[in-house]
């Protein structure tokens, strides 16, 4: 079966779990032993930098295969045996991972199974490439392929870089096909685009909240952030106004809708803000933020209403003034919102002796809650790498 | 969090209270803006500070530059005032700030003193044509500052400062893409940037004075002595005779990763001496005159067999460190 082992991953997000519990001093070190051992089999975790090593040296093993092989069959391959090599090439190697990668080694988020899975869809482009290279002159086309290039591994392996890649890929499509179908549909596209991105925040927030683990959950909340973000930038007056010069639609907007896009634009991240405040959804409160800045570069786009020194002064000294206000609202938590961080709220909780025991049943177990309140300071980077 | 509740539950391998008890926390846990507040803080400090210099950059002919200057002069004199009037008194040791604001008041004053001095230097020439000592002396200033108020982020800019003193632009791109390292002269300066770097982390953790800034001393000095080394062997004649340099960077760094587990430390050490490896076994086939296929397929055995040492390695040192 193609794919991860799910006990074992599942496993390896939960042993990730209680080994924050026992930093954060939520459970003792016997109780963090049991359940680390109960939570096996389980794919072990890499450090980042590990992973980002592994996933170099990977590449370069198969990059010096490939050229391995390349010198091997240097007289055969040719414009009509490329495509055969090179679906072998994919092949072989989504074989190298599910068999030796996965199944032997038991990698997860490694950095050397994520290189093998992409070097294989690599191979899988090129071959689809070389046999329909006519096809490739279609966005329409182009668009499908990645679709479904990118969508079927990120729905099987649960990889979120591909799951983004393959939700782009659906905007990418609906977009074409709209500027394909021609007439009013192009000038439908923005909407259309915030109805998919609206759908599929619905969608998201609806699957998060019912997901049974934790590599679908994140999936879901790759797709999320990028509603949201492709919510926004499909409304932005900007977006739409150069996208609409690019396809030879200058002005064929009338004015309502134009100012219907200039509202959007201005509301729309504040908007964001508030229900992020609100709603606690950090996704919305970030993008929000992020759409602000770019709120504020639409407007300088088309209106520069001060030279850009005295807008650096001014900016600065609204947002600080924005923070000096935050700070002052969020001196005691508020609406479910608060300015200490989260490491300090963690490590407020004070729960002992809870891990069932299972030889000799139920330990009793106290729990107490001391806020011990937020520790700021260090505007430098922490040297804890 | 919910997922794992949710399983160790069902297995039976937490209490029912315990369970209960996260997921009530979960439940009620606040949002943190923690990092929003600081990210915009950050923005705004950069945004009014970039501002005013730009300010001073546009006007600095004009009628009205003695003025903005002075205010600038004045704002950054009030932010030193408010950090020496509310700070601790010195401690040897790592302290959190006072307040929330207390790093960003200091970083901006810093770089409106920063502002100051260069329009100084630049309208008046105070400190003439030594352009040294208009570098060298905000470098000791934010050194000093660095310190006094126990700021990271100040003392990376007072070493970059200290680099530019010694001819050197120490910013990511400037290394790998610019000549920085064009002659002998400037890898040489770049090697004594890095012993003296170096020098200072390992005798601050030794001497338990500013222990934690080791890190921020190691990370300037290694880079910069690896990439002086990496650009001396590529460009230089009899370059790869350089190559032997890194052995003790690349030593220490390996080092220093296994003490502190630093993952960093031993990835960095590790690119920077497969790098140096691999280049020596390239330069040694071209100067074997290796010209047929039978190189070609031994250099990619080379690379297959290397990476799978490599990656056993990094797995096996990985174990080892956790």
């Amino acid at each position: 079966m193609l794919g991860y082992d799910k006990k074992r991953r599942d496993n390896y997000f939960h042993f990730l779990e209680v080994k924050r519990w026992g930093k954060l001093k939520w459970i003792d070190e016997e109780a963090l032993n049991k359940l680390v051992t109960a939570l096996i089999p389980r794919y072990e975790p890499t450090n980042l930098f590990v992973s980002i090593g592994l996933f170099i040296l990977t590449c370069i093993i198969i990059s010096a295969g490939v050229g391995f092989a390349a010198l091997i069959f240097i007289e055969v391959i040719d414009s009509n045996s490329g495509w055969f090599l090179s679906l072998v090439g994919a092949l072989l190697l989504l074989f190298v991972l599910q068999k030796f990668v996965i199944n032997e080694k038991h990698q997860f988020g490694s950095g050397a199974d994520e290189a093998t899975l992409y070097s294989s869809l690599a191979f899988f482009h090129l071959t689809f490439i070389l046999l329909f290279e006519n096809l490739f002159d279609s966005t329409l086309f182009i668009s499908s392929f990645y679709f479904i290039l990118l969508g079927v591994p990120a729905f099987i392996y649960k990889d979120r870089l591909l799951t983004a890649g393959a939700y782009l890929s659906l905007f990418a499509l609906v977009f074409f096909l709209a500027y394909n179908i021609g007439g009013v549909m192009t000038l439908l596209i923005p909407f259309l685009l915030m109805g998919l991105s609206f759908f599929g925040f619905r969608l998201s927030e609806k699957r998060i909240d019912s997901s049974t683990d934790q590599a679908t959950e994140q999936c879901w909340e790759v797709i999320n952030w990028i509603s949201i973000a492709m919510f926004y930038l499909s409304g932005n007056y900007l977006v739409v106004m150069e996208l609409s010069k690019e396809l030879g639609l200058a002005d064929a907007f009338p004015l309502f809708v134009k100012i219907i896009f200039m509202i959007l634009t201005a509301a729309i991240p504040l908007a964001y803000i508030y229900f992020g405040l609100v709603k606690r959804n950090l996704a919305l409160l970030n993008v929000g933020l992020i759409a602000v800045a770019l709120s504020v570069m639409t407007v300088r786009y088309y209106h520069s209403i001060m030279p850009i020194e005295y807008a650096l002064i001014l900016g600065g000294a609204i947002i600080l003034g924005i923070v000096w206000l935050a700070l002052k609202f969020w001196q005691e938590d508020k609406l479910g919102v608060t300015a200490k961080a989260d490491e300090d709220l963690d490590s407020g909780l004070k729960i002992e002796s809870l891990v069932l025991d299972q030889t000799f049943g139920k330990i009793d177990s106290t729990n107490t809650f001391s806020g011990e309140g937020g520790k700021f300071g260090g505007g430098g980077a922490s040297g804890n790498f | 969090m919910k997922h794992t509740i949710k399983h160790l539950e069902a297995n039976g391998l937490v209490t029912e209270a315990f369970a209960s008890e996260l997921k009530t926390y979960q439940a009620n846990k606040p949002m943190s803006i923690f990092w929003h507040i600081r990210t915009l803080m950050y923005l705004g400090v950069t945004l009014l500070a970039t501002g005013l210099g730009t300010v001073i950059y546009k006007n600095i002919d004009t009628i009205g530059h003695i003025t903005i200057v002075g205010i600038i002069g004045l704002l950054s004199a009030g932010c030193f005032y408010y950090c020496f009037k509310n700070a601790a008194p010195f401690q040897p040791d790592k302290w959190a700030s006072p307040n929330t604001w207390f790093d960003y008041i200091l970083l901006l004053g810093v770089l409106l003193f920063i502002t100051f001095e260069g329009y100084l230097q630049f309208q008046y020439n105070i400190f003439g044509d030594r352009y040294g000592t208009a570098t060298i002396i905000p470098a000791a200033v934010i050194f000093g500052l660095a310190y006094r108020f126990d700021h990271l982020g100040l003392l990376s800019m007072g070493i970059t400062l200290f680099a530019s003193w010694l001819g050197i632009t120490l910013t990511p791109k400037s290394l790998l893409m610019e000549s920085t390292f064009s002659d002998v002269d400037a890898v040489q300066a770049g090697f004594i940037l890095c012993a003296i770097l170096i020098g200072a982390g390992y005798l601050g953790a030794s001497k338990s004075f500013k222990k934690h800034f080791d890190f921020t001393y190691y990370n300037f000095g290694f880079h910069l002595g690896a990439i002086a080394v990496l650009v001396a062997t590529f460009n230089f004649k009899l370059g790869w005779l350089w190559i032997f340099l890194i052995a003790p960077l690349v030593a220490g760094a390996f080092y220093y990763a296994k003490i502190n587990k630093s993952f960093y430390a031993l990835l960095c050490a590790f690119i920077y001496s497969y790098i140096a490896v691999t280049y020596l076994i390239i330069k040694g086939c071209i100067s074997m005159g290796a010209d047929s296929i039978l190189w070609a397929y031994l250099l990619l055995m080379y690379f297959i067999g290397s990476s799978i040492f490599a990656i056993q390695f990094l797995r096996r040192t990985y174990k080892q460190m956790i």
